[in-house]
């Protein structure tokens, strides 16, 4: 996997506040933890190159 | 024919040809789960009076003169997140726990009954289907049959786990990053996850939605050809669910493997597990005569963004319930899901995009490849608390690894069935037949051929004798 990204107890307090999210105090150094593994691994993902014209994967069919 | 080691399919033959009744089998699978499950906590609601009920139905349809269905009184049970009209889909959490009963059976549920099954309980799982453990905070831990101080993988663990225990023939359970293949190869039995889109998910409480599929475990390969003949097929009730008629697998299964194409995953396949797990691969591999070796393109970052994927899906689904009810979630699952709701929709839209890629590439490699063989898991099943330790030590994805050979298959809709090799004195392995979408069919045929090679088999745990 990629490097590890850091995220702070803080960074997850106010990503939570705006989408609506109350998380304790207990529960945010694993948030963090578990969110700087998340985008850790997306590095995965954005540093590879893809053509313009991959759509996402699911398909809605009306 | 009511013992623990009678197969579906003999049981279904039996009952039909009124050599024993619907009644008499379920009785003895009720006695044997009050006897056993126990030590093994497979189930977290028994059936019974409304199974003794069903099954007595049926004889009574016997007698009738009506054909019972194939799987007439088969005894099955599924994992706790399928409806089961009148039983509350627990999902594995406290939270569902206090919602109303289903009101109708889950669309696979349904078909099994009509084919004639009578369903003995419900089972246990990881909390809403996060976790390769099955050591659940609120419904307790399932135990390995095999070795009770292990973990039975998850999280369909109690699906595993209760067929081998030899509580019932058949199971249900749920596949969305390995959560049917895992606890299949840790527990040493059969598990299909079938090609996205193959079987309905009307009536499941979903995970990830866009690579959850339903699938059945047993210990034959004719078990679980039976099983998944009865429950597939298109079905308007699923979004997902493909507009394609089923194509039944059991009249393959006498078929040789004669002209397939096989070869074993290579790379990343070949690196992230222990000697055994590959050794496993290895011995599947002389016994069809496989020689070569191909690469998936890019696997580690598939499972990338099935990560990526599994998490925002997942929390956007509980998102109402991590606002108002977090300290209810299981601890294990509660930081994986507040992560993911906070995880810029941009990484998802670019996991969804690759997944695009992915899917065509892979598609590529099947041009000339009809079976691909690769390890179930990294290791055998670990011992209970080992994960979770981990997982709280800071060690956040160690508790997912044992998804490392699973969830770059599943992320693109792939069917793969997981046997199982269980050497003595050894804990099961497994090792996946994977193969392009829509074709299962060649799938059953390796396992048939490998399962009258004596190669692959899944005999009873310990716990079950």
């Amino acid at each position: 996997m990629s490097d590890a990204v850091r995220v702070t107890e803080a960074e997850v307090e106010a990503l939570a506040a705006l989408v609506g999210l109350s998380i304790t105090a207990a529960d945010r150094a694993a948030v963090a933890q578990q969110l700087a593994g998340l985008l850790g691994v997306a590095r995965l993902i954005t540093e590879f190159p893809l053509p313009d014209d991959v759509e996402p994967a699911p398909v809605f069919r009306p | 024919m009511t013992g623990a080691e009678a197969s579906a399919l003999a049981i279904a033959a039996a009952v039909r040809g009124r050599q024993v009744s619907a009644r008499e089998v379920v009785a003895a699978a009720l006695e044997r789960i009050a006897r056993r499950d126990g030590a093994i906590h497979a189930f977290t609601h028994v059936h019974g009076e409304a199974a003794l009920a069903e099954a007595a139905a049926l004889d009574a349809r016997m007698a009738a003169g009506q054909d019972p269905g194939p799987l007439a009184g088969v005894p099955f049970a599924v994992k706790n997140l399928f409806d089961v009209a009148g039983v509350v889909t627990l999902a594995g959490s406290k939270i569902h726990a206090d919602r109303p009963p289903a009101a109708l059976d889950a669309a696979a549920v349904a078909a099994l009954r009509r084919a004639g099954a009578i369903l003995v309980g419900c089972l246990n799982m990881d909390e809403y289907a996060y976790g390769f453990t099955t050591e659940n905070a609120h419904h307790g831990i399932t135990h390995n049959p095999h070795d009770l101080t292990r973990v039975p993988g998850g999280s369909s663990g109690g699906s595993a786990a209760a067929v081998a225990g030899g509580l019932a023939p058949l199971t249900l359970g749920t596949d969305t990053n390995g959560s049917i293949r895992v606890p299949a190869a840790l527990c040493g039995v059969f598990g299909l996850k079938p090609t996205y889109g193959r079987v309905s998910r009307a009536g499941v409480v979903l995970f990830a939605a866009s690579f959850d599929h339903v699938g059945p475990f047993a210990r034959s390969v004719a078990d679980l050809a039976a099983a998944f003949d009865a429950i597939q097929g298109p079905d308007p009730g699923d979004l997902a669910c493909a507009e394609r008629p089923a194509e039944p697998c059991t009249p393959h299964l006498d078929r040789s493997v004669d002209g397939l194409r096989l070869a074993v995953a290579g790379g990343h396949f070949a690196r992230h597990g222990e000697a055994a797990a590959l050794a496993a691969v290895q011995r599947v591999a002389r016994a069809l005569g496989v020689t070569r070796e191909v690469e998936l393109p890019e696997p580690q970052r598939a499972r990338a963004a099935a990560m990526i994927i599994t998490a925002c899906e997942g929390s956007a689904l509980h998102l109402a319930s991590l606002k108002t009810r977090a300290k209810d979630f299981d601890p294990v699952t509660r930081d994986r899901f507040l992560a993911g709701a906070l995880v810029p929709g941009s990484l998802y839209a670019q996991a969804q995009r690759f997944r695009t890629w992915y899917r065509g590439r892979v598609a590529e490699v099947f041009r000339d490849l009809d079976v691909l063989l690769a390890p179930t898991t990294p290791w055998p099943a670990p011992a209970v608390g080992a994960l979770r330790a981990a997982s709280q030590d800071g060690d956040a994805f160690t508790r997912s690894h044992l998804g490392v050979f699973t969830q770059p298959l599943s992320f693109i809709g792939l069917p793969v069935i997981s046997v199982p090799l269980v050497a003595p004195g050894a804990l099961p392995l497994g090792v996946q037949l994977v193969a392009a979408p829509w074709r299962e069919s060649a799938l059953f045929r390796v396992a048939a051929h490998l399962e009258r090679a004596g190669v692959v088999a899944a005999p009873l745990g310990g716990a079950a004798r």
